[in-house]
């Protein structure tokens, strides 16, 4: 089952990379409440259109094979397995909107945004 | 490119995301990002400098230094919005695009390895090569940045689609840097480089408008160097690749009848711009043309207070260590104190870039 409401729940980003968009990252309210609020409305917004989109496209292929759309979904029984997999992916779909509140959860959770982007890096071969 | 690592086809050149979903929200942070830049900022740009102005005229502030105009910028609330705008939509690019590429990442990477056997694009790289320090952040947020994600060349293609703000899909904007470079004045062309040329897209452009020229790209990051040659052997370009370090080419003396950089100087320290600018010109032969394109340069005449802002939050916030030192640093006169006499250059369709061309004396 995919663990909810931790920062980076969905991100498969390996922790030696990323090191600027993982973690606590940066906070511009006086509030950090506030970028808590901006990310999570952000990502909710992000889901709406990726569910809209989707849902467009579903209709427009369903409808070039004349199919009744409505009665089909109003009519659809999935079964306990499927119906788990749609909880699961619920679970990551909350997760990713609200992560970030967990993501900085205090005030002085994250780096100040006037701090430079730099960090001291050895030369690699 | 493989169709069968990316069955899902592309958007102009440029590989679409692995999912519909993954392309839909990718989709919403381009549409976003436009709403920011275009919309949000002109806003945040009028009202903070009303109040720099206001700050200024009260004899709270007596200055135009930067840390003045960012605090009086700040205390207007749409800027600090604005910058988590930015800052959010960066991250939500980035994240998303990786994550969704790496569904098809043992397979591309078979596919980057799979280009140094066939042609007609060849690569040099050194086993024993550095990669400087400097040149191992994270620039623009991109997880690895450049140099250390064996992916960074397709995730820095397909997650650039958003900065560029759909305006690029098919490389537009290289084509254009590309037919606008500036020939020597005797228009012999034979041999040109791209210098910092990233996943090669402006290389690509320069061998399909100049067929019979050999076109070289260099760049310090080889997994966008492996990148681009499969980029260009998927075109059946015949360009040669290096990594190296811009201010060590390991060309020839006088070899090169014109370099072209896009957006380079400002992602290399203050004290490589110098030695940058060195490397092109002795390898450039007399007559020969250095065409830059870059970001804006501010030296001795101050930007507008709204670009000065800009330029430092997108500094300090977007992983752009170097670009502070680079607007305000006298870099036409690291042109001309290598012996370059310098034009103006073509205007181009993103008015925030400068452009310049180099002569080397004939």
């Amino acid at each position: 089952m995919a663990t909810v409401m931790t920062p980076n729940s969905s991100s498969d980003i390996p922790e030696s990379l990323g090191f600027e968009i993982q973690g606590a990252g940066r906070r511009y309210y006086d509030d950090v409440a506030l970028d808590n609020v901006v990310d999570a409305l952000l990502e909710m917004a992000a889901n709406l259109w990726m569910v809209r989109d989707r849902q467009y496209v579903l209709e427009r292929v369903l409808s070039a094979r004349g199919e009744d759309i409505n009665a089909l979904v109003e009519s659809y029984t999935p079964d306990p397995e499927e119906t788990a997999e749609r909880h699961r992916q619920c679970d990551d779909m909350v997760g990713q909107i609200f992560r970030s509140f967990v993501r900085r959860p205090t005030a002085d959770a994250g780096h100040d945004a006037n701090e430079p982007s730099y960090r001291p890096m050895e030369d690699s071969q | 490119m493989n169709d069968a690592t990316f069955p899902r086809g592309y958007v102009g050149t440029t590989p679409k995301p692995t999912t519909l979903g993954d392309e839909s929200y990718l989709d919403f942070v381009q549409s976003f990002r436009k709403l920011v830049i275009r919309e949000v900022f002109p806003v945040v740009a009028e009202a903070g400098q009303a109040n720099y102005e206001a700050r200024r005229d009260a004899g709270d502030i007596d200055g135009d230094a930067i840390e003045d105009i960012s605090s009086a910028f700040s205390e207007v609330p749409v800027t600090r919005s604005f910058q988590r705008f930015v800052r959010s939509q960066q991250e939500m690019m980035w994240r998303r695009s990786r994550e969704s590429l790496l569904r098809v990442a043992e397979q591309h990477v078979r596919d980057l390895d799979a280009a140094e056997q066939s042609g007609p694009a060849t690569l040099e790289s050194d086993p024993g090569f550095v990669t400087p320090g400097w040149a191992r952040q994270e620039i623009h947020l991109q997880p690895g940045g450049y140099t250390e994600d064996p992916i960074a060349g397709l995730v820095f293609h397909v997650g650039t689609r958003a900065f560029y703000e759909g305006m690029n899909d098919d490389d537009a904007l290289h084509r254009e840097l590309a037919e606008k470079m500036t020939l020597p004045a005797d228009g012999h062309l034979s041999r040109v480089l791209d210098i910092g040329c990233s996943i090669g897209q402006a290389s690509l452009a320069l061998k399909q408008h100049y067929p019979a020229a050999e076109i070289h790209g260099l760049d310090v990051a080889l997994p966008l160097l492996r990148y681009a040659r499969k980029m260009a052997n998927d075109a059946g370009l015949a360009i040669r690749f290096r990594q190296a370090l811009a201010q060590q080419t390991g060309y020839g003396d006088e070899s090169f009848d014109a370099v072209m950089s896009y957006i380079l100087f400002h992602e290399t320290p203050l004290d490589t711009i110098p030695e940058i600018v060195q490397e092109v010109y002795r390898i450039l032969r007399p007559g020969g043309t250095f065409s830059i394109y870059e970001f804006p340069n501010s030296y001795g005449e101050q930007l507008p207070p709204a670009q000065r802002f800009l330029i430092d939050y997108d500094s300090r916030n977007n992983c752009e260590p170097y670009s502070i030192d680079f607007v305000y640093c006298n870099f036409k006169g690291m042109l001309t104190d290598a012996g370059f006499e310098l034009e103006e250059g073509p205007t181009t369709m993103n008015p925030f870039l400068q452009s310049i061309v180099a002569r080397k004396k004939a």
